[in-house]
């Protein structure tokens, strides 16, 4: 049976828990001479708004990682985007055996997709801080023998925190 | 169970890295000749089927985030002008997982292992000539270099491997434990752990006085980030005669507690290979 596409598209417009205190936890590695700041400031900076803090991402990823085992539980593999620093030890549920956290997901997507196994996909441009590239865009993607995967609680949880997007189910 | 080096190789890097610090992108260019060498030089001790037949080789690091963080790196372009017809370059770059990023790239190859071998390389390099990656409070002085693993998987390869994350903030006591915990279980298994300076180093010798250990050779090299135990293991194959098999518990961990195990076995016919360079050139 072939792995059919149900993918998420969004985008995040605003800050995913508004009226709820969070601790910024973002940390610049320290700059301790000239060389250091002459290389930080070589590096590209984004024009992106910032929505979320450290904290607030990773809770958003973990809730995701969470809602997809809890129903969709034949997913065997989760491939989730994750760019570092992380600011703090991140969510258990991120650690979770069916997860693996990684700098580009096209390789391991490409892959998976040839073994044909029900997989998910994160892959986001979220920004949490200004040295961090990024649009904000969001997709959110289930490779599901099933001619529809259930995301209702995903795309639920996704729009309940500020996401705007749509679902392309592609066969 | 088994997880047999077939081959290990260690190049130790410069401090600085660079006769004059390029910008990031010309700094990374230099370094894919030093990964694809000993990609080269590791899979030697294979066939030429053997070595086709590897599909993962995994990159792991701690060091080099922010690179590709700010945009400055895209790991999907470099993947693909690295790529050789010949030999299995890097295909997939992990780092989430800082210096136990390892194991938990192992763990996911053996979920569903495509193949009999696998290919883990972990390269910290002060690319951009930070301080702060220089020497820290956290782990004293660092060292920079690539380490890269052959490894021969057998089906029961993962019960040989350990993931997880400390539950406290005394993370590397509650390591220690963890370690010591798996060391009753086993016989005749030594300890690679990380290199640490003394006084962090204490928690281990004190902790796990009862099992046997390989050098902690923070001294001589600093802390190598995730390739710690991988260098002592190398060394002690170095320095020594390897008749029999012989077997180690790696060990890593993380600043933030993730942490990794794997027992791994070394034997005669292991190759072990050790690199020093100077200076790259900017």
């Amino acid at each position: 049976m072939t792995l059919k596409l149900t993918e998420y598209q969004g985008v995040l417009s605003r800050t995913p828990f508004p009226n709820r205190p969070s601790q910024a936890l973002a940390q610049t590695m320290p700059l301790m001479n000239e060389s250091d700041f002459r290389m930080m400031a070589s590096l590209p900076t984004s024009d992106a708004r910032v929505f979320l803090s450290f904290a607030d991402y990773f809770e958003v990823l973990a809730r995701l990682v969470e809602l997809t085992l809890e129903h969709n539980s034949d997913i065997e593999m989760i491939l989730v985007k994750i760019s570092m620093p992380s600011g703090s030890r991140l969510p258990k549920s991120l650690l979770n055996e069916k997860v693996l956290m990684l700098q580009d997901i096209h390789s391991e997507q490409e892959r998976l997709q040839n073994e044909n196994i029900p997989f998910v996909v994160i892959e986001d441009y979220l920004c949490r801080f200004r040295l961090q590239q990024g649009d904000n865009r969001f997709f959110y993607r289930c490779y599901h023998q099933d001619s529809e995967a259930n995301l209702d609680e995903v795309t639920t949880y996704l729009a309940d925190t500020g996401f705007e997007g749509e679902v392309n189910r592609v066969h | 169970m088994s997880l047999l080096i077939k081959s290990l190789a260690f190049h130790s890097l410069p401090d600085p890295l660079f006769e004059q610090t390029p910008d990031v992108q010309t700094g990374f260019e230099q370094l894919v000749p030093v990964i694809e060498q000993q990609t080269r030089d590791v899979v030697a001790c294979l066939a030429d089927d053997e070595k086709k037949s590897i599909e993962r080789h995994f990159l792991c690091s701690t060091m080099i985030e922010l690179p590709f963080t700010s945009g400055a790196l895209q790991w999907n372009d470099i993947r693909k002008n690295i790529r050789k017809d010949d030999i299995p370059m890097p295909c997939t770059y992990v780092n989430a997982y800082e210096c136990a990023s390892w194991g938990y790239s192992l763990r996911y190859f053996l979920t569903r292992p495509s193949s009999r071998y696998l290919l883990v390389s972990i390269l910290d390099a002060n690319l951009m000539d930070f301080e702060f990656w220089r020497h820290n409070e956290n782990w004293g002085h660092s060292g920079f270099g690539l380490c890269t693993l052959l490894l021969e998987a057998d089906d029961s390869a993962m019960e040989s491997l350990t993931t997880g994350c400390a539950t406290t903030y005394n993370s590397t006591a509650e390591f220690a434990t963890i370690i010591r915990r798996h060391m009753m279980s086993v016989e005749d298994v030594t300890l690679a752990l990380p290199f640490f300076p003394d006084h962090i180093r204490q928690i281990f010798t004190r902790m796990l006085n009862g099992s046997p250990q390989l050098p902690d050779l923070h001294e001589q090299y600093g802390h190598c980030f995730g390739s710690d135990p991988w260098l002592t293991i190398l060394q002690h194959g170095l320095d020594n005669t390897i008749q029999e098999q012989q077997d180690f518990l790696a060990c890593s961990i993380a600043l933030n507690g993730y942490f990794s195990m794997a027992q791994v076995s070394i034997n005669s016919d292991t190759q072990l290979l050790f690199q020093k360079s100077e200076r790259l050139p900017s």
